[in-house]
């Protein structure tokens, strides 16, 4: 599945379009991981547990949407977003977003 | 005598987070100066940009980090504000939690051979409950499209 953020896919012709696709997650801290936080609260810096929690929320959004994206019997998904929302405290939301698309190479479009 | 040992203890903490935050910085930059050769760009029509060049592959990468603020420098931060209108410590957690997100985009890139990132984007938001009683938590999300140029 080829994603990406720009209008086309570079060196591909588009065949048909399947409409938007989109996949969530949220995604809230354990009380052990707001425990660890807690010292960085003073320190300040990175807080790695919510870095991971991040990155495992935007993961599986992602993998939502290309799972909506297969379904819809697509092979690319183009103009992707992301946003990202606090719920409630320490509750996080990713929502992607994106044009779900067939493409296929330059040279078979030509023939 | 109490009270000199609570305000040195303090003096102490604040000049040994504002060491860890210049170290920080640092380090940002250090890693920066190793990805310059790394092309970064807004553009959004590919096609007409690298004209000379083949795009042999293209896929989305991002960059995730949680940030948070020095309490000890947000409370100051706030009580100075009153007279400058001009928080500095989340400034520089802005500033810092938004080239770290680039940073580690580049990196993810890299590792998968992309010569050039464009169309980046940034998604921002605070995971702090309140705004004044405890400082701000920034979560920055960026992504943008790697290319992978033929050699």
């Amino acid at each position: 599945m080829i994603i990406s953020n720009i209008d086309t896919v570079p060196n591909m012709k588009m065949i048909c379009h399947y409409g938007l696709v989109s996949g969530n997650s949220v995604r809230t801290r354990t009380k052990m991981e707001e425990l660890m936080a807690s010292s960085k609260k003073i320190t300040g810096g990175e807080i790695n547990s919510y870095t991971d929690l991040l990155e495992l929320a935007r993961q599986e959004a992602v993998d939502r949407m290309e799972d909506q994206a297969k379904n819809k019997g697509a092979n690319a998904i183009i103009n992707v977003r992301f946003n990202t929302s606090m719920i409630s405290v320490g509750t996080i939301e990713v929502y992607v977003y994106g044009t779900a698309i067939k493409v296929t190479s330059m040279d078979l479009a030509r023939a | 005598m109490i009270y000199f040992a609570v305000f040195l203890a303090v003096f102490i903490i604040i000049v040994f987070l504002e060491i860890a935050k210049h170290h920080h910085f640092f380090y940002l930059r250090k890693h920066e100066n190793k990805y310059k050769s790394f092309e970064l760009c807004n553009f959004i029509n590919n096609e007409q940009s690298f004209s000379d060049k083949k795009i042999i592959n293209c896929f989305l990468v991002t960059g995730e980090i949680v940030v948070c603020t020095n309490f000890f420098q947000y409370i100051f931060d706030y009580c100075i504000c009153i007279i400058f209108g001009k928080i500095f410590s989340i400034e520089e957690s802005y500033d810092y939690a938004r080239r770290e997100a680039v940073l580690k985009m580049e990196k993810n890139a890299k590792i998968l051979s992309a010569d050039t990132i464009i169309n980046v984007k940034y998604s921002v938001v605070n995971l702090s409950p309140s705004a004044i009683i405890s400082p701000p938590q920034i979560a920055v999300l960026a992504y943008g499209t790697a290319l992978t140029f033929e050699k």
